[in-house]
C-alpha cells in the first residue's frame, strides 16, 4: 500500500506537471485555434451542411440531398465558369511561371543593379490584385488604350469597336496577360534557388562541352525541381481563385459574353446576388475537391520530376 | 457528470434565446396621436452613398426638431451590401425599425410576414391623402400596405436633343409607334454614320425586363401571377425579342462591343447614341454622364402609339414586424414621405415627391423640370400600377441582361436566350 502511493506519487506530479505545460501550450495556441475553429473549420463545416440544403440566408435550410450537385452538372453556366477557369488555369500558370523563370536567370547572370531590378519586377505582384490596377488594366485594352491602338496597327481587333474589352474572344487573354505581369513572386522564388544551384556544376558541364540550353535542361531545371514543383502548385491553386479582376474588368458581369464568369464570380453571384447560398456551398466544395485532386496529382507526379537534394533518383 | 453540466446550462441557454428570438409581441393597437415630446428609440436603415447620408442626417435632424425625444439610431450599406445585410437581419427577426425598400424585395419581405401593416395608420399617424392609389399599390401586398413610397417615376424614352441638333434630325414625337421608332433609328444612323466615331440610334431595346414589362402593360397582360411565377410564356418573350430582330440582324443598333468597352456608360450616356429607355429618374444621371441639360423625355413607343404607364416607385420605406416602437416608427415615415422640407433636401434624387406639395417644395434643376413635366404629360396615362415584383426579380432582371449581351454577340438565338431565362426563372422564382 505504502509502495504504491509512494510510487504514484511522482507520476502524479509527472502527468501534472505535463498537464500544465500542455495548458500552457494551448493556452499560447488559442488565439490562432479559436480563429481556425471559429473563422476556418466551422463555417467549412457549415458550408459543407448547406451544400445539401436549399438555403436562401432568409428562412432555414432545407435539406434537398444531392439536388444541389445534381443541377450543377446541367447547369450551362457552370459548365462555362469551368471552362473559363479551366482555360486561365491552363494557360496562364505556365506561361506566368516560364516568364518568372526567365526574367529570373536574366538577373542572375545580371552583375549590376540585381537589387534593383529584383524589386522592379517584383513590385507588380505586389499590386497586381488590386482593384486599382485592375481599372488601369482594362484602360489600357478599351477603345482609346495604348494596348488597344497599338494592336489595331498590327491586326488587332478595330479599336474604335471597343478595343479588347468589347471582344468576348480577348478579354481572357487581356486577364491572362494581368497576371503573367504578375510574375514577381514566382521570380523571386526561383531567384533564391538559382543561387542555390553550385557554380562548379556549370563550370564541369561547360568543360564537357554543354552549351547554354543542355546546361538548362540538364542543370538547372532538375535542381531547380524543388522550387519549380513548388511554385507550379501554388501558382495552380491561386488561379483557380481568381476573381478581382474578373470581377473589375467586367464590371462585375462576367462578361461581354460570360467570356470571364470565373469559377468563382459564378460562385458569389450565386450566394451574394441570387442567394442561393446553397448552390453556391455546393460549388464551394466542388472548387475544394478538384484543386485538392489537382494538387495531389502533382504531388504524385513531383516522384518522377523533382529531384531533391540527397535524393538517389 | 461534472462534464455533462455545463452542457446542459448551455442547451438550456441556447434553448431561452432561441425562444427569445422566436418570440412575436402582442398585436398593437394603432395609435392616431403622438405627442411631440414622447421618448423612443428606434433604427433606421437605408442604401446609397455619402452624399445621401448626408441629406438624410440633415432630414432627420429636421424630425428631431419637431420630435427632439425620439433618437434615430441610423445606419447605412451600398446597394449590394444592404441586401445581404437585411437578408441576415430578416433570418434572425431582427430588422432595423425603419428601412429603406425596393420593389423588387418588397414583395418577398412582405410574403414572410417581416413588416407592419402601415394601413393601420392611415389617416392618423400616417397620412397618404396626396398618394395617387396606384402609387400606394406598388407598395401593397396581400392587402397590407407595407412600404410607403418616397418617390416614383415612370418608363420612357429620352433623346440627346445635342445629338440630334447637330446632325439635323427633328425630335421624337411623343406619340411614336414601334414602326416609326424603327424608321427613326435608322434615319439617325444614317445622319450619324459619318461622325467619328459613328452615331447610332439608340442600343438594342429588347434589351432590359422593365422593357418588356411595359410592352406586356400595353397588351394588358400580367407580368406575374399572384403566387410569383411568371405571367407570361416562352412565344411572349421571343414574339418581344424578334419585334427588334431586323434591326438587330442587321447591325443597326448601337454595337455591343463598344457598349460593354464603354460599360456602364454605354451609347447614350456616352453621347454616341440619341435614344436611352430607362425610369423618368435617370435623367439626372443622362445630364451628368452626358454633360448636358439638352435631354428631353417622352413616353416610350407602343405598337399604336397611345400608352399605359405606371408609376414606378423608386424607394419605399417600411416598418419591420419585429419592432417594438410601432408608433414612433409611423410617425417617422409619415414625416420622411411628406415633410416637404426633406422633399426640399433630396430634391427628386430619390423620385419624384408623390404629393403635389413635395413636388412644390423641389427647388427644380435642370433634370427635375424634365423629369417633373414629363411625369406632368403623362398624368392621365397612368393607369395602372407598376406590378409587384417576386422573390428573385432582381436575379431574372440580372439574367436578361446577360442574355442579351450573349444574343447580340451572336453566341445564343433567341430560341436560347427564352429556353435559358425560362430555366433560371423555375430556379429563382419556384
Amino acid at each position: 500500500m505504502a509502495d504504491t502511493t509512494t510510487a504514484r506519487g511522482p507520476v502524479r506530479a509527472r502527468r501534472r506537471g505535463r498537464a500544465r505545460a500542455n495548458g500552457a501550450g494551448y493556452a499560447f495556441l488559442s488565439p490562432w485555434l479559436i480563429g481556425f475553429l471559429g473563422l476556418t473549420a466551422g463555417p467549412m463545416i457549415a458550408s459543407l451542411y448547406l451544400s445539401f440544403t436549399d438555403y436562401n440566408l432568409f428562412s432555414p435550410p432545407v435539406f434537398t440531398g444531392l439536388e444541389n450537385y445534381q443541377r450543377l452538372l446541367t447547369d450551362t453556366n457552370f459548365l462555362q465558369a469551368a471552362k473559363v477557369t479551366a482555360l486561365y488555369v491552363v494557360f496562364g500558370t505556365p506561361i506566368k511561371l516560364a516568364a518568372a523563370l526567365a526574367v529570373a536567370m536574366l538577373l542572375h547572370s545580371a552583375r549590376r543593379g540585381q537589387g534593383f531590378y529584383r524589386s522592379a519586377y517584383y513590385l507588380p505582384s505586389l499590386i497586381g490584385g488590386s482593384v486599382s490596377i485592375a481599372i488601369v488594366w482594362k484602360a489600357m485594352f478599351i477603345d482609346e488604350g495604348i494596348v488597344a491602338q497599338i494592336g489595331a496597327v498590327f491586326g488587332g481587333p478595330d479599336a474604335a469597336a471597343g478595343g479588347w474589352v468589347g471582344d468576348p474572344g480577348r478579354t481572357l487573354p487581356m486577364l491572362i496577360l494581368l497576371t503573367v505581369w504578375q510574375f514577381g513572386a514566382p521570380m523571386v522564388i526561383f531567384l533564391a534557388g538559382l543561387k542555390q544551384v553550385p557554380l562548379e556544376m556549370y563550370e564541369a558541364a561547360e568543360v564537357d562541352g554543354a552549351g547554354p540550353v543542355r546546361r538548362f535542361w540538364s542543370i538547372t531545371v532538375p535542381l531547380l525541381s524543388p522550387v519549380l514543383f513548388f511554385n507550379l502548385l501554388l501558382e495552380t491553386i491561386h488561379a483557380f481563385q481568381i476573381f478581382n479582376s474578373a470581377f473589375i474588368i467586367s464590371n462585375g458581369s462576367g462578361g461581354p459574353a460570360q467570356s470571364t464568369l470565373f469559377y468563382t464570380l459564378y460562385l458569389y453571384f450565386r450566394g451574394f446576388r441570387d442567394f442561393q447560398m446553397g448552390y453556391a456551398s455546393a460549388m464551394a466544395w466542388v472548387l475544394v475537391v478538384v484543386v485538392g485532386l489537382i494538387s495531389l496529382l502533382l504531388f504524385r507526379s513531383s516522384k518522377s520530376w523533382v529531384h531533391y537534394s540527397g535524393d538517389d533518383k | 457528470m461534472s462534464s455533462t453540466k455545463p452542457a446542459a446550462a448551455l442547451a438550456a441557454a441556447a434553448l431561452l434565446g432561441l425562444a427569445a428570438c422566436g418570440g412575436g409581441g402582442t398585436p398593437h393597437e394603432a395609435a392616431t396621436e403622438f405627442a411631440p415630446d414622447t421618448e423612443a428609440e428606434i433604427t433606421f436603415t437605408w442604401w446609397g452613398n455619402d452624399e445621401r447620408a448626408d441629406w438624410m442626417n440633415q432630414a432627420l435632424d429636421l424630425f428631431n426638431q419637431e420630435y427632439p425625444n425620439v433618437e434615430v439610431v441610423r445606419n447605412f450599406n451600398a446597394w449590394g451590401d444592404y441586401w445581404t445585410a437585411r437578408n441576415t437581419e430578416a433570418a434572425g427577426q431582427a430588422l432595423p425599425d425603419v428601412l429603406m425598400m425596393d420593389a423588387g424585395y418588397l414583395g418577398e419581405y412582405a410574403d414572410k410576414g417581416l413588416f407592419l401593416d402601415l394601413g393601420a395608420y392611415q389617416g392618423g399617424l400616417l397620412d397618404t391623402g396626396g398618394y395617387a392609389d396606384t402609387l400606394l399599390a406598388s407598395g401593397t401586398v396581400n392587402d397590407q400596405l407595407v412600404g410607403v413610397p418616397m418617390g416614383y417615376n415612370a418608363w420612357s424614352m429620352m433623346y440627346n436633343k445635342d445629338l440630334l441638333d447637330e446632325l439635323g434630325v427633328p425630335y421624337p414625337a411623343a406619340d411614336m409607334t414601334l414602326d416609326e421608332l424603327e424608321a427613326y433609328v435608322l434615319q439617325v444612323n444614317q445622319a450619324g454614320a459619318a461622325q467619328d466615331p459613328p452615331v447610332y440610334g439608340a442600343s438594342d431595346y429588347t434589351g432590359s425586363f422593365p422593357g418588356f414589362i411595359y410592352a406586356r402593360m400595353q397588351e394588358g397582360e400580367d407580368v406575374f401571377t399572384d403566387d410569383g411565377g411568371p405571367a407570361f410564356d416562352e412565344g411572349d418573350v421571343q414574339d418581344y425579342l424578334d419585334s427588334a430582330a431586323e434591326l438587330r440582324d442587321a447591325g443597326d443598333f448601337y454595337p455591343v462591343e463598344r457598349t460593354v468597352a464603354l460599360d456602364p456608360l454605354g451609347g447614350f450616356l456616352g453621347g454616341e447614341a440619341a435614344l436611352w429607355f430607362n425610369f423618368s429618374t435617370t435623367v439626372a444621371q443622362a445630364m451628368s454622364d452626358i454633360g448636358t441639360e439638352n435631354i428631353g423625355m417622352v413616353q416610350a413607343p407602343t405598337a399604336d402609339g397611345t400608352h399605359v404607364l405606371a408609376d414606378h416607385p423608386s424607394m419605399l420605406l417600411s416598418v419591420a414586424a419585429n419592432t417594438d416602437q410601432p408608433d414612433a416608427s409611423a410617425v417617422l415615415v409619415d414625416f420622411l414621405a411628406n415633410s416637404p422640407e426633406v422633399k426640399a433636401i433630396f430634391g427628386a434624387s430619390l423620385g419624384a415627391p408623390p404629393t403635389d406639395e413635395g413636388r412644390a417644395a423641389v427647388d427644380q434643376s435642370a433634370s427635375d423640370a424634365v423629369d417633373f413635366g414629363y411625369l406632368e404629360a403623362i398624368d392621365g396615362e397612368i393607369t395602372e400600377s407598376y406590378p409587384l415584383l417576386p422573390s428573385g426579380y432582381g436575379s431574372i432582371e440580372a439574367k436578361w441582361g446577360e442574355l442579351h449581351e450573349q444574343l447580340l454577340y451572336g453566341d445564343i438565338d433567341t430560341g436560347q436566350f427564352t429556353q435559358e431565362l425560362f430555366s433560371e426563372m423555375d430556379m429563382l422564382l419556384g
